[in-house]
């Protein structure tokens, strides 16, 4: 092993498996508690903190935010120290610092309107981190907890528990055809497009875009730029261009449908498919009626489990063509040493839920869910991510954000892209479900 | 200079999100799937299928969806 076996503890990638994997043990030893999030509001932000149960207050959040603010700081700063990276006590001021950003994103991404429009925490993340970071400029002690990539390596390992198999069979063939032989296909021709015909020179911008826009925006995307070390500029863009189309997609899609009065199964295929979040792909399925929203999201479920394969495919080619310029082929040990290792506790989270938790457990699937994922491994996976967003934020500058957009290429592909994931997807839907498999639902 | 210019990226922010959270609605048609969401409190925020509170219950109601499309299709292969 190039660097001994020292790496296991001196590397950010092995600590992100290290941490996520305590949480994982944790919360399967149920010794970890029902971690805090914060509440939906509608009118008084107070209520956001408050624990409302039929209309009674019960408590607050107050104190248990403070505990896994400082669970988390812990947590961290012992692969901070480790690695040897910053000085712990300031690490563990500037983690605090981030913590609370990200405790205002969450309050402002929960407002019942701010909902009803599909903007996500990510976004007031990254827009206060670049609000302070453009005006003030971050200041050191701030800077001292922004660590973007080990936040986001966490998050992933932590994803890999909601990446279960079985999910894929949900829809039958069907499903499986919209959702999986469009996906790859639209990666493929949008990675093309962008290097041979709009030579884009970030290569990495290139794959982060076309994952997002034909996977699930948001979620790919983070788990595309770990996969091929991407810089923050990029996963910024490519975030970016997402939520803003997702919405408008969102908007204007079942209204199409509606208006050419497609077969509202078909359309809710064609929406799940294209409509980057998941979100606001129930929002338009729902427009169609009850039936069309839950198979619209079924089938974007199915899509976001690919999220594992890709950014396990993108991690090889990346090692193997990308940053292999020797024009040799790459040894093994090589491949090895260059591999981004954090994928590995991605991948063996999820292979770990899907074929030793999932038939281990008693009574269905859901079971596992609602003890082991939806209380602790999933709400943490969106406090890393949370956080790793308010750290993009606060390293960025708009200057370096202007550089990246080489002229409008990256929002050329996003809409070249996107076109052809419309028009490919519904092929493939029409054919799975309205001829091959007419009786499927 | 620099505190004035955060005020400043505040207030636009603050304006911004203000905007989006006071109920603004675009017109006509293109407010239509917000009236919806609206209207049935549906959340279009989640960004993965795990932050939906019912996503069980949807692939449920698909399995069950699915189960009486093949029985409709065996009974009409029948007759």
């Amino acid at each position: 092993m190039k660097g001994g076996f020292s790496v296991l503890w001196k590397e950010e990638d092995w600590w992100a498996i290290w941490l996520g994997f305590i949480i994982i043990i944790g919360a399967l030893l149920e010794i970890v508690p029902k971690v805090p999030k914060v509440g939906g509001w509608t009118d008084n932000p107070l209520n956001a903190f408050l624990l409302i149960k039929d209309d009674v207050t019960t408590g607050n959040i107050i104190v248990p935010l403070i505990a896994l603010m400082i669970a988390l700081a812990v947590l961290t700063s012992i692969a901070i120290g480790f690695m040897k990276v910053a000085n712990i006590g300031k690490y563990i001021v500037g983690f605090c610092g981030v913590f609370v950003i990200g405790v205002i994103a969450y309050w402002m991404s929960n407002q019942a309107e701010i909902k009803y429009w599909g903007l996500s925490y990510a976004l007031w993340a990254l827009l206060i981190g670049l609000l302070i970071s453009n005006t003030l400029k971050t200041p050191k002690w701030l800077l001292a907890g922004a660590r973007t990539e080990l936040y986001i390596k966490i998050g992933l390992v932590l994803l890999g528990c909601e990446i279960l198999f079985n999910k894929i069979i949900s829809l039958g063939i069907p499903g499986l055809m919209v959702a999986w032989i469009v996906t790859p296909v639209v990666i493929i021709f949008m990675y093309m497009f962008a290097i041979r015909k709009l030579k884009m020179k970030n290569k990495e911008l290139a794959i982060i875009v076309s994952a997002a826009t034909s996977v699930c925006g948001v979620s790919a995307a983070i788990a595309t730029a770990a996969a091929c070390r991407g810089k923050k500029e990029d996963l910024t863009l490519a975030v970016g261009l997402s939520l803003v189309f997702t919405v408008l997609m969102m908007f204007f899609m079942p209204l199409a449908i509606k208006w050419v009065g497609m077969n509202h199964i078909l359309g809710a295929a064609w929406m799940g498919g294209t409509i980057d979040s998941t979100g606001a792909v129930v929002a338009a399925g729902s427009m169609l009626g009850p039936d069309a929203m839950k198979v619209a999201a079924v089938v974007k479920m199915i899509q976001n489990v690919l999220i594992g394969l890709v950014a396990f495919f993108v991690a090889i080619y990346w090692v193997t063509k990308v940053e292999n310029d020797s024009g040799r082929k790459a040894s093994a040990m090589e491949i090895w040493y260059r591999f981004p290792k954090f994928v590995i506790g991605f991948v063996a989270a999820s292979l770990l839920f899907s074929f030793v938790i999932m038939p281990l457990t008693p009574g269905d699937f859901s079971e596992v869910e609602n003890r082991f994922i939806n209380p602790v491994t999933h709400i943490l996976q969106n406090w890393f991510f949370c956080l790793a967003f308010v750290s993009i934020g606060l390293e960025s500058n708009f200057k370096d954000l202007a550089s990246k957009m080489e002229g409008g290429k990256p929002m050329i592909l996003y809409v070249v892209g996107q076109s052809f994931n419309l028009i490919l997807t519904i092929a493939v839907a029409w054919l799975a479900f309205m001829v091959l498999f007419p009786h499927a639902i | 200079m620099k505190y004035f210019r955060f005020i400043i990226g505040l207030a636009a922010l603050a304006l911004f999100y203000s905007l989006f959270a006071s109920g603004l609605n675009p017109p006509g048609i293109t407010g239509e799937v917000l009236r919806h969401n609206r209207a049935n409190n549906i959340n279009a925020s989640p960004l993965w299928y795990r932050d939906l509170e019912d996503i069980n219950s949807y692939e449920r109601d698909v399995h069950r969806m699915r189960e009486e499309a093949r029985l409709r299709a065996e009974s009409a292969d029948r007759n």
